[in-house]
């Protein structure tokens, strides 16, 4: 996945467009760590008074895991509404590089009709730029937002696997749990950091 | 790029085309304008590739703001790729093609220019001081497609009907109708899918009175050359590949 990401430079907007789609593997990687939880519920309710101290973890597990999914429906969304407005940018800059070819052939009595299209396709492509800064700039944050996310699931992990061990014969169940949320969590700050380059 | 004015009695026709800067492996296209004051109509307007030329020339005619309307045959790329970039360039115009294409077409880029459906059977359009009739010409070769025919200047524009392939630099007018055959023989045959929508056209465009016929490649067609024309084209046979591939196996 990261090869991927990485290896070829690209127009912004195939980045932009990239990011949604790498974001995909993030979502079903957040699904693993819901049903994760779900699991450490159910041998937690088994284990008993054991597992008190994981328990609670499962909820928190629960909801990072949805949390996960919803922001990365955030992003999605506006990775693509990134690569629409890097698109029409592109677009406008075509149409701008073609009329100021069109002048350089043009009749002089012709050129101000000409320039008059260079000035829109001019104005056009800054609004473009401003757009696509601003929208950039929201979708840089929301990608911050969901590596800080992934900083407390670490967390999250790491005290399960301390509540693991206090479970006695249910310690390599929950042990496992512990193990999954760990994996998710470094797969999903990989993804992240690969987006936040492409990005950037 | 080259132009040449073909009408211009109360309004014009003005020929683009025979671009010396043309890219080397695009097709060569012909391109057409009705000058008509502040209804002007562009026909056919062309790729991509050649845009930049293109709009370059018909300033040489006509203000921008002047061109009202647009005119796309049919849907291919060397016909109307160009769109993205006319519909910066003349926000406020109309394209008018067929209704059959709407969707594809606007894949070219379609957000200002305003899509006017050319319905199967066809219709008018008037400007200023002419009167233009869309004749369906489905499955020649594109299976929703029209020509243009104005009936004061006599012109038909025939789209891809008449075409020829010629190397770069040849002549604007059909010379020797024999030896241009040559040049139309494969296009047709291979471009064209039915012999029942040939002859259908051909007994139609019969109706017509028609001076010159004006075709989107090659060479334009004059006075009597045009029914040589019709008399070619009913007699040849379209829609060969599959006989070919047939024998080929």
């Amino acid at each position: 996945m990261e090869n991927n990401l990485r290896t070829q430079e690209r127009p912004f907007f195939a980045s932009a467009a990239t990011v949604a789609g790498s974001l995909i593997s993030v979502m079903h990687i957040a699904k693993e760590i819901s049903l994760a939880a779900k699991n450490a519920k159910a041998i937690a309710e088994r284990a008993g008074e054991k597992a008190n101290g994981f328990r609670p973890i499962t909820d928190f597990i629960d909801e990072m895991g949805h949390e996960t999914i919803s922001l990365v429906k955030s992003i999605n969304t506006k990775a693509l509404e990134v690569s629409r407005i890097a698109v029409d940018e592109l677009r406008a800059n075509d149409a701008y590089q073609r009329f100021l070819t069109a002048k350089e052939y043009a009749d002089k009595d012709a050129i101000s009709s000409i320039q008059r299209l260079i000035d829109a396709a001019s104005e056009e492509l800054s609004e473009h730029g401003v757009a696509l800064k601003k929208e950039k700039s929201k979708l840089v944050d929301l990608l911050i937002e969901i590596k800080t996310q992934m900083r407390a699931s670490a967390v999250i992990s790491t005290c399960s696997r301390v509540e693991a061990t206090q479970a006695e014969e249910h310690e390599t169940s929950l042990g496992v749990v512990a193990e999954n949320v760990d994996t998710a969590t470094s797969k999903i700050a990989m993804i992240v950091k690969d987006c936040d380059d492409l990005l950037n | 790029m080259n132009d040449n004015i073909l009408f211009d009695k109360g309004y014009q026709w003005i020929f683009f085309g025979r671009d010396p800067d043309k890219p080397e492996k695009i097709i060569d296209t012909n391109q057409y304008l009705i000058k008509d004051g502040n209804r002007s109509l562009l026909l056919d307007p062309g790729g991509i590739e050649t845009f930049s030329a293109m709009l370059a020339s018909i300033t040489r005619h006509v203000r921008l703001d002047d061109i009202s309307d647009i005119f796309a045959s049919h849907q291919d790329p060397d016909i109307i790729s160009s769109l993205g970039l006319w519909d910066k360039a003349l926000p406020h115009a109309r394209l008018h093609a067929p209704w059959l294409w709407e969707g594809f077409i606007r894949h070219f880029g379609c957000e200002n220019i305003e899509y006017m459906g050319i319905p199967d059977e066809g219709c008018e359009l008037e400007l200023n001081n002419s009167k233009l009739v869309f004749i369906p010409a489905h499955y020649l070769h594109a299976s929703g497609n029209y020509n243009v025919y104005d009936s004061n200047a006599k012109i038909l524009m025939s789209g891809d009907i008449g075409a020829a392939l010629e190397p770069a630099g040849s002549g604007m007018f059909v010379e020797d109708f024999d030896a241009h055959t040559q040049n139309m023989t494969l296009f047709h045959q291979r471009w064209m899918p039915s012999n029942k929508a040939k002859n259908d056209w051909v007994a139609r465009v019969r109706n017509l009175d028609i001076e010159m016929m004006a075709p989107q490649h090659g060479r334009i067609f004059k006075g009597d050359d045009v029914k040589r024309f019709l008399d070619w084209f009913e007699a040849l046979e379209v829609g060969i590949a599959t006989n070919k591939l047939k024998k080929a196996a």
